[in-house]
């Protein structure tokens, strides 16, 4: 039963995506981000995110209660002003091969007619914090490119 | 002997967040009393929990969420979204989701990154509430 670390896990993510407010554009109809309500009490985070040079940043995740609050049946989807994808984290339990399984990500667009090539975690563990300052690096390094 | 130059005072006046309920949200676990909105308040906090406070009340002031709702609500709106999910695919949520984690179906399509998350929030709610599937559509 939640009590209250799912709240606590809420205002992490909210405190830091207010640290990035300058890039994001907040305004654009498709951005969303749940209120903590909607976090406790379907243990889900739902969010798109819509930075300044219109990139997104699709948030699909479960929160399972534990001794602390770990996500499943995630991903995060990285998509430039194009929609082209920039990235993808999920946990589709589709490459057992893989270090880190369930755990993988995607790099580059996903291609048409090929299988989605896989590739082990660059991260040490996938959750919001970390997949937002992931974006927020690939969003500032395409900036200077 | 503490210090109390590095105790930083917080004083929560008037402000549109109840004190009990930041509290609450920041220890992860219920507080079990309540203040009155309006009433002014005065806090010893560690640096630490005073740098979080003020970053939470700076945040929900910064960005927009999306409106709160109650438990029955928000379960409504996810056996919804299933439904539709279902409809579009010609599959149950049950299926989709079994089928999903044993690989017959592939990461392709962005529907079923939602439709794997709400499946399970679907299942957490119902342990969690009691709600069930009839009652949210009859509701």
């Amino acid at each position: 039963m939640p009590d209250g670390k799912l709240r606590a896990v809420y205002w992490e993510n909210f405190t830091a995506l207010a640290a990035v407010e300058d890039i994001l554009d907040t305004t654009h109809p498709d951005y969303s981000f749940p209120s903590e309500d909607e976090v406790e009490y379907t243990s889900a985070l739902h969010a798109m995110l819509i930075f300044a040079d219109g990139s997104r940043l699709i948030v699909h995740s479960w929160l399972e209660i534990a001794d602390e609050v770990q996500e499943h049946d995630y991903a995060y989807v990285y998509l430039d002003a194009q929609g082209n994808r920039v990235f993808q984290y999920d946990d589709a339990p589709h490459h057992p091969g893989l270090p880190g399984y369930p755990h993988h990500m995607h790099k580059g667009r996903k291609p048409v007619a090929d299988l989605d090539r896989a590739w082990p975690l660059d991260v040490l563990h996938v959750d919001f914090v970390t997949i937002l300052d992931r974006a927020t690096r690939e969003y500032r390094r395409s900036l200077r490119a | 002997m503490m210090n109390q130059h590095h105790i930083p005072l917080l004083k929560l006046q008037n402000t549109d967040v109840p004190l009990a309920e930041l509290v609450d949200q920041y220890r992860g676990r219920p507080v079990g009393f309540e203040i009155a909105s309006g009433e002014g308040v005065m806090l010893l906090l560690s640096s630490e929990d005073y740098n979080f406070v003020i970053s939470a009340i700076a945040a929900r002031k910064a960005l927009p969420t999306r409106p709160a709702r109650t438990p029955a609500e928000y379960f409504a709106e996810t056996v919804r979204i299933l439904h539709d999910l279902e409809q579009r695919h010609g599959m149950t949520s049950a299926d989709f989701y079994r089928q999903f984690q044993e690989g017959n179906l592939q990461e392709g399509l962005a529907d079923y990154w939602e439709w794997r998350t709400r499946y399970k929030s679907l299942l957490t709610m119902k342990e969690r509430f009691g709600f069930s599937e009839a009652e949210a559509v009859y509701a």
